[in-house]
């Protein structure tokens, strides 16, 4: 029996050689089956899954075997090849909307592929487009086939994506991290979707991710990169219950999970209050002729000395905004906001200045938050030099240095650029020059996100450290349920600029009193597939409501 | 996730052997600093006058006392060619210093204040409207032809330009997270123009300031070929082809010498400029702008405000 | 997109208000009493001063700047001083030859450049693509006027088949008048040939390397219909700008040309006219080419929205 894809012996390599990307790569996907491809970013996962397609970069210089459903894809024609794309495999992209063109609509991208494959009547067409488009999930799809993409959300992008891939009825779906660039509520439909694909289609399905909750929802089976090399390949249940290999392990121990984060006792008083937002509203004015958009609605919370409050939300809850109004970047434009009792509405220049001495501000992409022609020195040394807070250049680079140290980066780094960093590192020096003035608050504005999951658990380990020496509160701002969960005590729940729960984070995570709340914690897959099928029972039953 | 290489190589460390490293950019000062000392060396160390009229030797082909010919006074073609080089290298470095500190002052106090803001890129505008060899044309036209009129008027052409790159890549930078950073750790206006703003100004100004060097020599030359230029007997390469022009039946190559004088200049400092640009940011180097290209283009084309959706 | 529209055209008018007052002092700021200038150096006191009154000299700058845009906007731009006509009509009249000239240039370069940036992206790095990119570096360091000059040396002084510099209109006399503008326009258009090249060829490169085409390439569509349905329309949008502004601009980089040619167009209009200092026409000349200009960039902005369904749709340009 032929398979529907099988890898032999895959060698990718770049400048001739000198990089070499993927080594050595074999596997094989089986008739109905997912098979999920899991790594962090430079494991060489998502070229080997281009290059079923034989999609590669350019100057990539590649050795092995491919076989699509029997035939030898890197030894194909131009014509062969453009009949096997589409037919026998077909591709679902990370990003839905760089995978659309812009300029045309969505039944017409749709249809080119059915054309390209001997599809010629217009009329058939358009009906087979409006079939797949309501296969996937789309509603109203006699309208949306003439919509552009950017009528559409980023779900239904991604849900047009993968019509485009079913179009064919090919044998094989590579899905190339389908739900990175998506909201964990949207992330949900889109997993089940591609199951319904295996179910109701037979199609096999390979699945790139680095997500290991995706991988227990989803998958049959897993294959485990590192460095352009397999290192571990079991079914999905022992993977996870027995993983063999020794990086397998570390990567399943970094992942944060949902529900066990240490319990923290709250043991700060509430007498000293570092931050009091009451009923906050931020609104940006709107652009020429148009309404001006409310970002932030009747927001109220406090956090007081010493204590971490985590805000989680999806994106444009304006978790984000609220966290740059703490600091004067976004306009309170409603409510107060009070940074150690004074308001933020009033006050400007110098003071305001002052206030800003006591926070520390850590940025959410560590790559563009540093001025590329400071080295970390002047970088972690800029608030000190800008408040004058220490009298000599001597008592300066020992502070810097000591800075260094406690966020455990050599000192050597002093002299050293950003770019020349790795992210890790550039989010330790961040942290750094959000320490240097000593604040007694720090704001973290999705500290973590740009980072692969073993880097980020560093990072948590190092801020929670930080965070119990230094005693510093904090506003801790993400997207991801677990990370807030282990790093806060407090955790408030935003959609769409209004809080709707807010508590300990015990009680939020464990009793969610809001129905969003509830959704939010049950579409996080768990790095556990026996877990994770319940949990999924749930969020169907919860949906059908 | 692809490989994902991020790494952006640091300012000061290594950005002379980085230089070193850029034939373009050698190769193109290598050109200019010739022709510079060529201008400079060579008519004193030779005895060359350039207004020296020899009426019984007009029109004359290259030979050994004059290796390029004479005009049509007789003027030695050689001299009035390397005299031409010292106006127009004079010239351009006199208009290119005065409107890039100009522009920058410009655009920097426009990006601070929005009522400013509105009115001078309302002017820049304006003024980027009308064609720019037109505008330089008209203005060298009313101002009368001569050498501190045509700095002049190639200033108020090229300062609109200037001031709306640095007030556009300002304002840009200021929603970059590095300078939002800067704020939210309390640091001044001043503090972040100078440490953060400035340098990050200064590499896209040096591509743009090469740019208009070249564009001045051009126009110069345009201006003085349409007598709206540097007036005659001075010498200046416009001059020299206005001359040859007329002779160009009998003597072609006046326009031909020239010709290749222009042609060489502009080469060296498109090469400068191209090589500056990929040293200053490696990523633009492969982006759609056709850099020298556009410069060039926009010497007859009316300018927008391209710099703006950058 | 009616919205749009309008946006885009009322964006025009403080440009208009700060060209006009632009090109109003140009003959504020020019030396010389008007009145002297036409009436000659004999002239008497007396008929100077009766001219001046009735030419509104006298009257404050801000009156007479208002005088002179309300006669502007009715089209009336003044009467020159030596033509004897009103400087619209010698616009007019000399306008022909210029878009003759203009038009010509726009479809050479057009014809070269489409295919060679189209062919050079789809053949990247090959020894076709560095010829192509040999071919714009020379096309770009060449000043049209020193490649005008050139050509003329080539074809007519060497070479003698075409005639050095005159005009014959086009559509009278069709052989001749090609003959006479097809110097002009290669030396004029050849820079744009160059600029449009690479503008395809970035621009297509651009969008080929796009992820939307690799998706279309995942689903087995063809190369050359990536090339032609995807990129070209995608890429479109800058390549319409370079070609709208390159039309623009040549109708003011014609001025050079016309006068290496003897083409009696606008051109030569405006270098006669800065010779015998005859500012009305100066001054009409400028102000009509920068309108012509401001037009075409309102008509690629509009081209711009119907391309693009973002821009449509919503009337904003997307990030």
């Amino acid at each position: 029996m032929t398979m529907p894809l099988r890898i032999e012996n895959l060698k990718i390599s770049f400048g001739r050689g000198a990089v070499e990307a993927v080594r050595d790569v074999s596997l094989e996907l089986r008739p109905g089956e997912i098979l999920a491809v899991v790594g962090e970013s430079g494991s060489g996962k998502s070229l080997t899954a281009r290059s079923v397609l034989k999609m590669f970069p350019e100057g990539a210089i590649v050795d092995g075997r491919i076989s699509l459903t029997g035939q030898d894809v890197l030894a194909a024609s131009p014509a062969e090849l453009e009949r096997l794309r589409g037919e026998a495999a077909a591709m679902v992209f990370q990003e839905p909307s760089t995978a659309l063109n812009p300029v045309f609509t969505i039944g017409w991208q749709i249809g080119e592929g059915l054309k390209a494959h001997g599809m010629r009547d217009r009329r058939e067409r358009r009906t087979r487009v409006i079939e797949l488009l309501r296969d996937v999930g789309i509603p109203d799809p006699e309208t949306r086939v003439d919509y552009y993409p950017h009528q559409l959300s980023g779900g239904q992008k991604q849900r047009v994506v993968i019509a485009m891939a079913l179009a064919l009825r090919p044998a094989v779906i590579i899905a190339d991290e389908p739900t990175t660039a998506l909201d964990v509520t949207v992330q949900a439909g889109i997993l089940d979707l591609l199951r319904r694909c295996r179910d109701e289609l037979g199609s096999s399905i390979l699945i790139i991710t680095h997500n290991l909750g995706v991988v227990a929802d989803l998958a049959d089976r897993v294959v485990v990169m590192y460095q352009g090399q397999i290192v571990e390949e079991a079914s999905s249940t022992v993977l996870f219950s027995s993983p063999k290999a020794d990086y397998t392990r570390r990567l399943l121990a970094a992942v944060p999970r949902l529900g066990e984060g240490t319990a923290k006792e709250d043991n700060t008083s509430r007498k000293q209050l570092v931050l009091e937002a009451d009923r906050l509203e931020i609104t940006f004015p709107g652009r020429f002729g148009k309404t001006p958009v409310p970002a932030v609605r009747g927001v109220s919370f406090d956090i007081a000395a010493g204590e971490v409050l985590g805000l989680v939300g999806e994106s444009g809850s304006g978790k984000s905004t609220i966290g740059r109004a703490v600091v004067g970047i976004s306009p309170v434009t409603g409510g107060a906001m009070k940074l150690f009792g004074t308001d933020l509405r009033h006050v400007k220049g110098d003071r305001l200045r002052q206030l800003r001495r006591r926070v520390g501000f850590v940025f959410q992409d560590p790559a563009s938050s540093f001025n590329r022609f400071m080295t970390v020195f002047d970088c972690i040394a800029e608030p000190l030099r800008v408040h004058r807070a220490l009298p000599s250049a001597p008592a300066l680079r020992s502070r810097v240095l000591e800075l260094l140290e406690q966020v455990q980066l050599p000192r050597d780094m002093a002299g050293r650029y950003p770019g020349e960093l790795s992210g890790g590192q550039r989010q330790r020096v961040g942290l750094a020059r959000a320490l240097a003035l000593n604040p007694e608050f720090i704001v973290a504005d999705e500290p973590t996100s740009a980072l692969d999951v073993s880097i980020q658990a560093k990072v948590l380990e190092l801020f929670t450290t930080l965070q119990k020496d230094l005693g510093f509160a904090a506003l801790f701002i993400s997207h991801d349920l677990a990370v807030v969960e282990e790093i806060s005590h407090r955790v408030g729940v935003l959609r769409h600029g209004e809080l709707l729960e807010l508590g300990s984070a015990r009680e939020v995570m464990s009793t969610p009193r809001h129905d969003y709340t509830r959704l939010l914690i049950d579409s996080v897959p768990v790095p556990d597939p026996a877990v994770q099928a319940r949990k999924r029972a749930d969020v169907h039953s919860m949906l059908s409501l | 996730m692809t490989v994902f290489t991020n790494t952006i190589v640091g300012g000061r460390g290594g950005a002379f052997s980085r230089a070193m490293q850029n034939p373009h950019l050698i190769f193109g000062f290598v050109i200019i600093g010739c022709i510079a000392l060529a201008a400079v060396v060579l008519p004193g160390l030779l005895g060359l006058d350039s207004l020296a009229v020899d009426p019984l030797n007009r029109l004359k082909p290259p030979s050994v006392a004059h290796p390029l010919g004479t005009d049509n006074f007789g003027r030695d073609l050689a001299a009035r060619i390397l005299a031409g080089a010292s106006t127009s290298l004079s010239l351009a470095t006199a208009v290119t210093l005065l409107a890039a500190s100009l522009g920058v002052a410009v655009g920097i106090v426009a990006s601070f204040s929005r009522l400013l803001d509105h009115v001078i890129m309302r002017i820049c505008d304006g003024l980027m409207a009308i064609p720019a060899l037109l505008l330089a044309l008209a203005l060298t036209a009313t101002f009368g032809p001569n050498f501190s009129n045509l700095v002049i008027a190639l200033v108020i052409v090229f300062v609109p330009g200037i001031a709306r790159l640095v007030r556009a890549r300002a304002l840009a930078l200021r929603s970059e997270t590095f300078v939002e950073a800067a704020i939210a750790v309390g640091a001044s206006n001043l503090h972040i123009m100078v440490r953060h703003i400035f340098p990050n100004v200064l590499s896209v100004l040096a591509v743009q300031v090469t740019f208009i060097f070249a564009e001045t020599i051009v126009i110069e030359a345009a201006l003085s070929f349409l007598g709206a230029g540097v007036p005659p007997p001075a010498p200046s390469w416009g001059n020299i082809l206005y001359d040859g022009k007329a002779a160009i039946t009998k003597a072609p190559y006046m326009v031909l010498f020239a010709s290749t004088a222009i042609v060489i200049t502009v080469t060296g400092l498109t090469m400068i400029g191209d090589g500056l640009r990929d040293l200053v940011d490696p990523r633009m180097g492969a982006r759609l702008q056709p850099g020298m290209a556009r410069r060039l283009f926009g010497l007859i084309r009316p300018r927008t405000s391209e710099g703006e959706q950058q | 997109m009616f919205t749009y529209t309008l946006r885009r055209a009322g964006a025009l008018i403080p440009v208009l208000l700060v060209v006009s007052i632009v090109v109003f002092s140009l003959g504020w700021l020019a030396p010389g009493d008007p009145a002297r200038i036409v009436l000659g150096p004999e002239a008497l006191e007396a008929d100077i001063q009766k001219l001046r009154d009735s030419m509104g000299l006298n009257e404050t700058l801000w009156y007479r700047y208002l005088d002179w845009i309300s006669d502007a906007l009715r089209g009336d731009l003044g009467t020159s001083y030596f033509l004897n006509m009103p400087v619209s009509t010698a616009i007019g009249q000399h306008f022909g030859p210029t878009v003759q000239l203009a038009v010509l240039t726009i479809i050479y370069a057009l014809v070269i450049s489409v295919p060679l940036g189209t062919l050079a992206a789809r053949w990247r790095g090959s020894g076709f693509d560095q010829g192509i990119a040999g071919f714009t570096l020379i096309g770009l360091t060449f000043p049209s006027f020193v490649l005008s000059l050139i050509l003329v040396i080539v074809f007519s002084v060497w070479l003698r088949c075409l005639p050095v510099a005159g005009y014959r209109d086009l559509f009278s006399d069709p052989f001749n008048g090609l003959r006479y503008l097809i110097l002009p326009a290669l030396s004029l258009g050849t820079i744009y040939a160059a600029l449009i090249t690479r503008t395809v060829r970035a621009s297509v490169l651009d969008v080929l390397k796009s992820e939307y085409v690799d998706a279309a390439r995942s689903r087995g569509v063809s190369e050359n219909r990536l090339l032609f349905a995807h990129a070209l329309r995608n890429a479109g949008l800058p390549i319409i700008t370079m070609i709208g502004l390159s039309f623009a601009s040549l109708l003011s980089g014609a001025v050079v040309a016309e006068s290496i040619f003897n083409i009696p167009g606008i051109g030569s209009l405006l270098v006669n006219a800065i010779e015998r200092r005859d500012y009305p026409v100066l001054q009409g000349v400028v102000l009509f080419l920068t309108l012509i200009y401001l037009g075409l960039n309102l008509l690629v902005d509009l081209l711009y929205g119907i391309i693009d369904p973002r821009v449509r749709l919503t009337g904003t340009v997307a990030k």
